[in-house]
């Protein structure tokens, strides 16, 4: 990811003082290095905090329904840093209803992926005594990596991207967003914080299809990986998965498209879904959350980063985009739409099922 | 005593015949302790493939679903009986990590020496015997030593040079009686343990590291010793300074790297009485922003105990069950009526670390917090105990919190 | 404390010859809640009805289940018993162990048995779960919308209008009448059309009730019944029928002459006119495709011959907006093109004509005035092909029905050819004849026995021109012979099909086609008048092809359903609709255009939220429009939308008690 941090605190600074937003969404540094944590600022100070890179792990999309919506006219403005995903989780909410377009401000800005701070320290743990990331590239076919330790020593990885970008980033639909007000530039020729160095070992920028057919297939191969099972194996599968959860609804908090003001998992009567873990419930509650981000998920991929428990949310998502795409001819499943395919009454809609059982 | 880590296996094999018993398996990525059975052996996470379990011993001693009372009746009478509690079969957990024995304390601490007692934890815990595995590496996110938790469990107290400000003063977690776990394996290196006539208890013929990891065993209760004896078949004596020298290696390397980011330059000194004034510090709203309320910190926490009673009904008939609850849920504390006396994240966040930070060390004399580290890693947005400390650090030398 | 009652009917031996009935009753006697149960020979009949009625006094019942057959049968009646005996209404429920038990299980018993158990303690939960619910009052609009002044149309306007209902009749064309005035005669009396025509049209014309917008349409329709809101587009004529006099000097002068559409392009019109001279309204149109004026900017001859200067070049076209309880859509139908058969020259062979067309050329206002004379040099025919199912029956073209009227017309225009060329030969290739009717057999009859019409089963394989001729080749079926004729002229009963536009206006009305695009009612015997919307009525071809009969007996259907409708004082809806819970309502209004019926829409709510006032948006149903599908609250993910009388409450309650 090249140097964006300068246009996004020259930007945040601006929208501030001009008093056009009350607040600017992004990151700050946190403790960790390699964990850059979501900021909020609201002065010319805490902007001056301000950072994204190639670290920036947390989708922000969300914090704009926390901060501005659910109402008709929210008393201020926000502004937020929007990468391609995050700025799909926006165009969620408000093709949702749920926030304003009027009342947020969308910093777009170019992502190449982010790195995932566990596949970096499962192959080298130094990484963990990170002082300072002095420089990242990330390519086609190779990510590099060099880090100043709290000794002072330096310490290098290149590796493929399967083996140190985040999971959503390798399936990422969207490197820039799909709807913005102010397009970030990045400052000419840095990388990270870093003048000189490495030849960055693909400097990709624009807008990639490519790119996008490489997640694409992605996406669709595990999807027809897990169709091929049998149904017992199937079955086996998703029961084991299902079990592991521990339901902290990580998951659905972290969603863009889960924006309801009472979520149907909080409603007390009727209960759709009891507190007790029982395997049956375990199904019950994730055919509900699958279905009710059916043709709605914009494949951001927060809900499987946020798990806990390493649930393969991703792979039912896709499995119902996939289903939206193939049988209502949608182009772009992923990308809120006007109208939604599961969001209109229509007497033609295909019912397959309905020919599977007439058919036996 | 000393036992090869393929005897190990053999040793957790054969006593799932016996008893119910947990251990670390691998599953789709991660290591959960897990029920253990012959099939399963296969998956077994291998001690020092790991630096500690996704769930915690907490799963075993109060699981997430606790069916308790059964109910039956037609409307006009009610027949209630209760569903066997406790562990039908005696349980052994193996592969317990010192800061999660320390957090089975903690628990037990709450939840049986404290002013209720709660009989299906107790009856849980009693039947429950466990096997704690030393560290001989932190993991990126490990922080036992600035809790106050030595690494290699309740026997050994702390290495000197580490003065933790504990609001109970004990050194290493260890409470002389109730040190949290059983047994205590040591991971030895070869050469410390046994096989200096280069007879390994794997035989001697393979030089693979896994088949030439040793464990010195210590017992530190009597169910531990019983266990021991009657399990001796698997055991063999280890000489008289093997625990100590292995001991004093875990010490001297244990730390030899260098603290981790995530954990650097934390300081717990007058924390309690500090954070007692501060429930009203505006810091809470800024650092609750922007958690998004899951329950993700306090179900992967060893300490977190929070549940709520659970009924599931269906027209004469129905269960009681305990279930975990999160404080960090917007439900959690919601009325009947329709009042949360939480309403906000900023109560709820401020709930999670005053009660880990303040009123729990105040009522139980140390910190609910044993620096396992499971919060940092699975919070999705580093809203977490080394960030909150750190941040409480600035506060107060006056520095700005980013 | 929950206190229902259960009556387990035996319906005869229709239940109880399987279900052994006071199993039945003794199980649900055991049941949580249950104070009552009994069975009885038959519950619907006056004792049965006395029993639950004493039950409910007697037990203070709080809720009523009733065991026998399908709560289409007799839910009204147990309702309105449990009514009179103080309990409301919705709070008595149907388990249907009739068609959904007995019914389906004669074999076995003891399993229909217990599954009747099972359904009785599904409703048992339910019904303990029910709101007492009170009708609901909608005011309405006691005025009607008639969309299309053929006979269909016409008649319903009459029809209403006669007893005292103002009517807005929106005719498309610049006249009324439909169809129904280019024909010659009807069968199967064989009167001529515009005598029994002309004075409906006249009394439309003059009726002081009704409110006639010819030349317009129909654009955009909003609201629901009782109450829809019209607005209706006059498109410009260029002539202030208000001022003009009906005169007809300017059509008199204009010199522009065109082909009549009316007369189907066999004869001529002006640029300025009228369609017929019988048109009602008798007010001219110019058409502005043709008008020289519009094509060269010189002419202007209809202005200066105007003694009342009613001539107006710029007029624009209005939008006018009407309010309306009713509507009954008589927008009738179009014939099949010709050029959609190749096998009939593709309608480019002069002397192929269609129906219609036949029908001007035998009209004695027509432009031949009656004598038939083929169009292609004005000859009398004397041999003439009639070829029926054209384009009807024939899944090739697109329309598997049949026209159901070709048969009937086709024997008319045979019929009428040999009275008017008692020499000349009439062929008809049919595939078999329909002539289902009252007379119609024997007319049929009258024109193969009286008037020597040869009738040849078969399909025409192919017809073209050839020295003057029109061949027809085709294959006499019965026979097995292949026939060619050298016809002088040929006439094909071309399919009858919807108005080339009718799903563009079932979009507008929110009404279903079926898939040829004729408009669909409610139910095809019981509510064939009714379209799924309510207030939405259906009336002569528009809904499907037929004569003027039944078209006119359909027209009078549809008006009767209009006075029951605005007999009542207002608008009287079941409360069994969908309501939000506006506490959880996040308003994402996807309910919005799930909702078949379009009764969904936003709506701000001012709201206390600390110490602030805030705005936020949630849904709202309107009682008048919701049907009670329950497609909102099925789509509605946080459950806010909920079906009364079928809330998610009851229906998970439902399914607990049958899972269980
Ligand atoms: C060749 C032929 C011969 C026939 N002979 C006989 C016979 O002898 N006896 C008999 O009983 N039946 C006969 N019929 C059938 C008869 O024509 C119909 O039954 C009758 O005309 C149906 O009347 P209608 O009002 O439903 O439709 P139409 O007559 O089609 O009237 C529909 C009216 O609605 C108007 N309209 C259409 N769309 C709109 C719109 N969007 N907005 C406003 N207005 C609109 C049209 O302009 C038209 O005025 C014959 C049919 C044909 C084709
Ligand atoms: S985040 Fe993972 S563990 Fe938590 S509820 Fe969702 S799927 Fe379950
Ligand atoms: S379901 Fe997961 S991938 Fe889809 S929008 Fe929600 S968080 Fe993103
Ligand atoms: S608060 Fe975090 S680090 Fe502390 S015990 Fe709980 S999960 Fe572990
Ligand atoms: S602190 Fe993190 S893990 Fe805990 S509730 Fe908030 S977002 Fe979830
Ligand atoms: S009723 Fe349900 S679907 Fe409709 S706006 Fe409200 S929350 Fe959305
Ligand atoms: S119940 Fe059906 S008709 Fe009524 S509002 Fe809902 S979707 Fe519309």
């Amino acid at each position: 990811m090249r140097e964006y941090t300068a246009s996004l605190k020259r930007e945040a600074e601006r929208l501030l003082s001009e008093g056009r937003v009350k607040t600017v969404i992004a990151f700050g540094p946190g403790i960790d290095p390699l964990a850059p944590i979501p900021a909020f600022a609201e002065d010319k100070d805490e902007a001056s905090d301000l950072l994204v890179n190639a670290f920036s792990a947390p989708g922000l999309a969300k914090y704009v329904l926390d901060e501005v919506g659910g109402v008709e006219k929210p008393e201020h403005s926000v502004a937020v840093l929007a990468r391609g995903c995050d700025s799909l989780g926006i165009a969620r909410l408000i093709a949702d209803k749920r926030v304003q377009r009027q009342s947020v401000v969308i910093l777009g800005v170019h992502c190449d992926g982010v790195i995932d701070r566990g596949k970096l320290l499962a192959l080298n743990p130094a990484f963990s005594r990170t002082k300072n990331i002095k420089s990242v590239a990330i390519g086609e076919d190779e990510v590099f990596v060099e880090a100043e330790l709290a000794d002072r020593s330096a310490v290098s990885l290149r590796g493929r991207p399967e083996d140190l970008l985040l999971d959503k980033c390798l399936k990422c639909l969207e490197r820039d967003p799909v709807v913005f007000d102010i397009m970030l530039e990045p400052e000419a020729g840095t990388m990270l914080g870093r003048e000189t160095g490495p030849t960055p070992v693909g400097d990709r920028g624009g807008v990639d299809q490519g790119e996008k057919e490489k997640s694409l297939r992605a996406r669709r191969s595990l999807v027809a990986e897990t169709e091929a099972l049998s149904s017992e194996s199937r079955y086996e599968f998703w029961a084991r998965q299902f079990e592991r959860c521990i339901r902290c609804y990580a998951c659905r908090n972290v969603c863009p498209a889960c924006s309801c003001r009472k979520c149907a998992f909080d409603v007390p009567d009727p209960e759709w879904v009891s507190k007790c873990t029982w395997l049956s419930e375990q199904f019950m509650f994730h055919f509900l959350r699958a279905f009710h981000v059916a043709g709605r998920c914009v494949g951001c991929g927060e809900c499987e980063r946020a798990c806990p428990m390493g649930l393969p949310l991703s792979l039912l998502n896709d499995k119902l985009m996939k289903d939206v795409e193939e049988m209502f001819g949608i182009e772009d499943p992923h990308v809120p739409k006007e109208s939604e395919p599961l969001g209109f009454y229509s007497p033609d809609d295909p019912e397959p099922w309905a020919k599977e059982v007439s058919e036996g | 005593m000393r036992i090869s880590e393929d005897r190990l296996l053999d040793l957790l094999v054969d006593t799932s015949e016996r008893m119910a018993v947990f251990a670390p398996l691998e599953e789709d990525g991660l290591v959960l302790l897990s029920p253990f059975t012959k099939d399963r052996a296969a998956s077994w996470a291998r001690p020092d493939s790991y630096v500690n379990t996704d769930n915690t011993p907490k799963d075993v001693l109060m699981p997430q679903t606790e069916p308790y009372l059964r109910f039956e009746g037609d409307g006009r009478r009610m027949a209630v009986s209760e569903v066997a509690v406790g562990p039908l079969r005696q349980t052994f957990v193996f592969g317990v990590r010192p800061c999660d024995v320390r957090a089975v304390e903690l628990l037990d601490r709450v939840l049986i020496e404290g002013q209720f007692r709660d009989e299906m934890y107790a009856r849980r815990r009693a039947g429950t015997l466990i096997a704690a595995v030393a560290c001989s590496k932190p993991g990126p996110e490990c922080f036992c030593g600035t809790m106050g938790i030595s690494h290699l469990g309740p026997a050994v107290q702390m290495t000197e040079t580490k003065e933790v400000d504990t609001p109970s003063g004990r050194q290493g977690g260890v409470s002389p009686e109730n040190p949290g776990c059983d047994l205590i394996f040591y991971p030895a290196l070869r050469g410390e343990a046994g096989d200096r006539a280069g007879t390994g208890a794997g035989g001697g013929c393979s030089d693979t590291a896994a088949t030439n990891t040793q464990f010195i065993v210590v017992s530190i209760t009597e169910r531990g010793d019983n266990f021991l004896r009657e399990n001796g078949g698997y055991f063999e004596a280890s000489g008289p300074d093997d625990l100590d020298a292995t001991v004093r290696r875990l010490k001297d390397t244990f730390s030899e790297d260098g603290p981790s980011s995530v954990t650097d330059g934390l300081s717990l000194d007058g924390l309690v009485p500090y954070l007692a004034g501060q429930f009203d510090n505006p810091y809470w709203a800024f650092v609750s922003r922007r958690c998004h309320s899951c329950g993700a910190c306090t179900y992967v926490c060893p300490t977190c105990y929070c549940f709520a009673v659970v009924d599931a009904a269906r027209i004469d008939r129905g269960v009681r069950s305990r279930c975990w609850d999160s404080c960090q849920f917007q439900e959690f504390l919601l009325m009947a009526a329709g009042h949360n006396p939480r309403p906000t994240k900023k109560e709820r966040v401020r709930q999670r670390f005053l009660h880990k930070l303040q009123y729990y060390p105040e009522k139980y004399g140390d910190y609910m917090c044993v620096g396992c580290g499971r919060c940092v890693k699975k919070c999705p947005v580093g809203l977490h105990m080394t960030q909150v400390i750190y941040d409480l650090g600035c506060i107060r030398e006056g520095v700005r919190v980013k | 404390m929950k206190r229902i009652g259960v009556f387990v009917c035996w319906c005869g031996f229709n239940i109880s010859g399987t279900i052994d009935v006071k199993a039945v009753a003794s199980a649900l006697a055991d049941h949580p809640g249950v104070v009552v149960a009994k069975d009885y020979k038959y519950m619907c009949s006056e004792p049965g009805q006395a029993m639950i009625k004493e039950a409910i006094a007697e037990h203070r019942l709080s809720g009523v289940v009733v065991a026998a057959c399908s709560p289409s049968m007799h839910e009204t009646t147990f309702r309105e018993a449990a009514q009179a005996a103080g309990l409301n209404p919705y709070m008595l429920e149907i388990a249907n162990i009739r068609e959904h038990a007995s019914w389906v299980h004669p074999d076995d018993k003891i399993a229909a048995t217990r599954k009747a158990i099972d359904l009785v303690k599904s409703l048992v939960e339910k019904v303990k779960r029910n709101e007492a619910l009170e009708p609901i009052h909608v005011p309405m609009t006691k005025r009607a919308l008639v969309i299309g002044g053929g006979i269909a149309g016409m008649q319903a306007a009459l029809d209403l209008a006669d007893g005292g209902t103002e009517v807005v009749l929106v005719e498309r064309d610049s006249h009324i009448g439909g169809h129904m005035a280019q024909l010659s005669e009807t069968f199967p009396t064989l009167d001529c059309a515009s005598c029994i025509l002309t004075p409906r049209t006249a009394e439309v014309g003059r009726h002081p009730l009704i409110k006639l917008h010819a030349y317009s349409e129909v654009a955009e329709v909003s609201g629901y019944v009782g109450n829809f809101t019209v607005k209706v587009r006059k498109k410009r004529t260029y002539v202030d029928w208000d001022k003009c006099i009906g005169c007809m000097d300017c059509m008199a002068k204009c010199p522009k002459k065109i082909p009549s559409q009316f007369e189907r392009g066999l004869g001529i019109r002006k640029a300025i006119g009228v369609a017929f001279p019988q048109a009602i309204p008798y007010r001219p149109v110019i058409d502005r495709d043709a008008c020289t004026y519009f094509k060269t900017g010189k002419c202007r001859i209809c202005e200066r011959v105007c003694s009342v200067g009613a001539i107006d070049f710029d007029q624009e076209e209005r939008v006018i907006e009407e309010k309306v309880g009713a509507i009954i859509v008589a927008t009738g139908y179009d014939l099949a093109p010709k050029a959609k058969f190749g096998e009939y020259g593709y309608g480019k062979i002069k002397d192929v004509v269609d129906g219609l067309e036949f029908e001007r050329l035998n009209s004695s206002s027509g432009p031949t005035e009656g004598v038939i004379k083929r169009p292609s040099d004005g000859k009398i025919p004397r041999e003439v092909v009639f070829i029926q199912c054209v384009g009807s029956r024939d899944v090739d073209k697109g329309n598997s029905y049949c026209s159901k009227i070709c048969c009937m017309y086709t024997a008319k225009h045979a019929m009428l050819y040999k009275h008017k060329v008692p020499d000349g030969q009439a062929y008809v290739f049919y595939m078999d004849i329909r002539a289902g009717g009252k007379g119609y057999e024997e007319f049929v009859q009258r024109a193969v026995e009286q008037d020597g019409v040869l009738y040849l089963r078969g399909r025409v394989s192919k017809v073209y021109e050839d020295d003057g001729k029109v061949i027809v080749r085709g294959q006499d079926t019965l026979s097995g012979e292949n026939i060619e004729i050298a016809a002088d002229m040929v006439v094909l009963a071309t399919a009858i099909e919807p108005q080339r536009d009718s799903r563009n206006l079932a979009q507008i009305l929110k009404i279903g086609t079926d898939q040829y695009g004729f408009f669909n009612e409610a139910h095809p015997k019981l509510r064939p008048v009714e379209s799924m919307t309510r207030g939405v009525f259906l009336a002569g071809c528009a809904q499907a092809p037929k004569d003027i009969p039944e078209t006119v007996a359909q027209a009078s259907g549809a008006a009767s359903k209009v006075d029951v409708l605005f007999s009542k004082d207002d608008l009287v809806v079941e409360p069994l609709i969908a309501s939000v819970d506006e506490a959880i309502c996040s308003g994402c209004m996807w309910c919005e255009p799930i909702c078949p019926y379009h009764a969904i829409e936003p709506k701000t709510i001012e709201e206390r939220v600390g110490k602030k006032s805030v705005a936020r948006r949630v849904a709202s149903v309107n009682a008048g429009l919701c049907q009670g599908c329950g497609a909102c609250s099925v789509a509605c993910r946080d459950g806010a939308m909920n079906l009364k009388g079928y809330t998610n409450q009851q229906i998970m309650a439902e399914v607990e008690a049958l899972c269980l």
